[in-house]
């Protein structure tokens, strides 16, 4: 069963010294453009004070399409070898996992499936 | 709002051809909270004779019956002897509205109703009460298959509400719980924001109407709003447009929507709908009506439920 609870709960946090980011919970929110702006904005200028990469760390247990634009938007800055993905999704959650897949196809950037 | 629920639950008989509701609606200065359920005749005859009581005493005849039962061991099998009745009179200060049909030897149809005012501690006044028949009329005209109705403003605490409900009432225990609960969900969630972001706003209140009913084999989920005048082209093009894809179209036309809608800084991805369609397999039933007042725009998709 999902846990579909907690609608607002979308946990984001960025370790600008390491290069981490994680971005866990539901992604549902109305205004999507400006909750994920400062994370953008962030990366844009990590990568203009480092040469390190980036790991994006998801664990999503739903994600409206308007996250899964911002998501794009995220992860396009890590492509030409600046980062890559690791999507953690719910075990035997194969709608989760399934719609990890679909953003590894549209990007350029490596995604290793974990299923937690 | 509770006690007028859980007169449904304590004197409410589960019987299969019951069409038991519950409703709220805010008009103006009043909230008039209505219920509806079968009872027996042993509940016909406390109920009758209770608010028959009620509604003859005066607000401090009201407290002093209120703390006498309270004092006392006097207790019903099914609540309070009436405690929450009478609590109900207090709250609202003005007569409870009622109405028994009966339906069947010893089987009635209790319609119930309390007329409260928006400013606290000043009863509703008559004039602005709505006549319990007009709910009646209402709600005996709603398809029996509906489980849950709202009309009102599309805000993000009322929508995180309409999603607790939808959940709530669409759960399900089939193997293929996982895809069911998700396919309810996102249909949900991207219809209703379809309102919040696209729906005419007047005065920051954005009038919409979200629906959820049961069929026989799955959830029909409806949406209706008023739109703004520059999209009705637009959405009608759209919209016949998504409906021509196949089901196996439709994975590829996410993608290429996705990327290239990724590309510009608007808050929409405009995958939502391509969403609705392909995992629900449905089609999306809409029809555009122009009004005086603008054009509306009625929205709907089947859910099936898969076993």
């Amino acid at each position: 069963m999902m846990d579909l609870d907690n609608f607002d709960q979308t946990t984001v946090s960025f370790d600008e010294e390491t290069g981490n980011l994680r971005i866990a919970g539901i992604s549902m929110m109305e205004d999507s453009l400006g909750f994920y702006a400062e994370i953008k904005n962030k990366i844009d200028a990590y990568f203009l004070n480092h040469s390190n990469s980036i790991t994006v760390e998801f664990e999503l247990t739903y994600f409206n399409s308007s996250s899964a634009k911002q998501f794009i938007q995220i992860l396009s800055r890590l492509e030409n070898d600046k980062g890559n993905v690791l999507w953690k999704y719910p075990k035997g959650n194969t709608i989760m996992e399934d719609r990890g897949k679909e953003l590894e196809i549209l990007l350029d950037v490596s995604f290793e499936f974990i299923p937690v | 709002m509770i006690e007028v629920f859980q007169n449904i639950v304590r004197h409410g008989e589960d019987v299969e051809e019951s069409k038991d509701c519950f409703g709220v609606r805010c008009i103006a200065d009043g909230l008039h909270i209505y219920s509806s359920n079968y009872i027996n005749e042993k509940a016909y005859t406390f109920l009758n004779s209770k608010l028959k009581e009620i509604n003859k005493l005066s607000s401090e005849e009201l407290k002093s019956l209120y703390m006498e039962i309270l004092e006392s061991t006097e207790l019903s099998e099914k609540g309070g002897a009436g405690l929450g009745l009478i609590d109900m009179a207090r709250k609202s200060g003005n007569s409870i509205q009622h109405n028994f049909k009966e339906l069947a030897e010893s089987a009635y149809q209790f319609n119930y109703q309390l007329d409260i005012s928006a400013e606290k501690g000043v009863p509703l006044k008559q004039d602005k009460n709505i006549d319990i028949h007009e709910n009646i009329n209402i709600y005996s005209n709603i398809d029996k298959n509906i489980l849950f109705y709202f009309k009102g403003d599309f805000s993000k605490d009322n929508i995180h509400s309409l999603l607790s409900i939808l959940k709530a009432n669409t759960q399900n225990d089939s193997k293929n719980d996982e895809l069911n609960s998700f396919s309810i969900f996102h249909t949900g969630v991207e219809l209703i924001q379809n309102i919040s972001r696209h729906g005419r706003s007047v005065n920051d209140f954005i009038e919409g109407v979200f629906s959820l009913s049961q069929e026989k084999s799955g959830y029909y989920i409806s949406t209706g709003n008023y739109l703004n005048d520059e999209k009705i082209s637009n959405v009608e093009e759209y919209l016949l447009g998504l409906n021509q894809y196949t089901i196996d179209e439709l994975k590829q036309v996410y993608l290429q929507t996705l990327k290239k809608n990724a590309l510009n800084d608007d808050i929409n991805a405009g995958v939502g709908l391509i969403d609705v369609r392909r995992y629900n397999q449905s089609l999306i039933d809409y029809e555009i009506h122009k009004y005086d007042s603008g054009s509306y725009l009625s929205m709907g998709v089947f859910i099936p439920i898969i076993n």
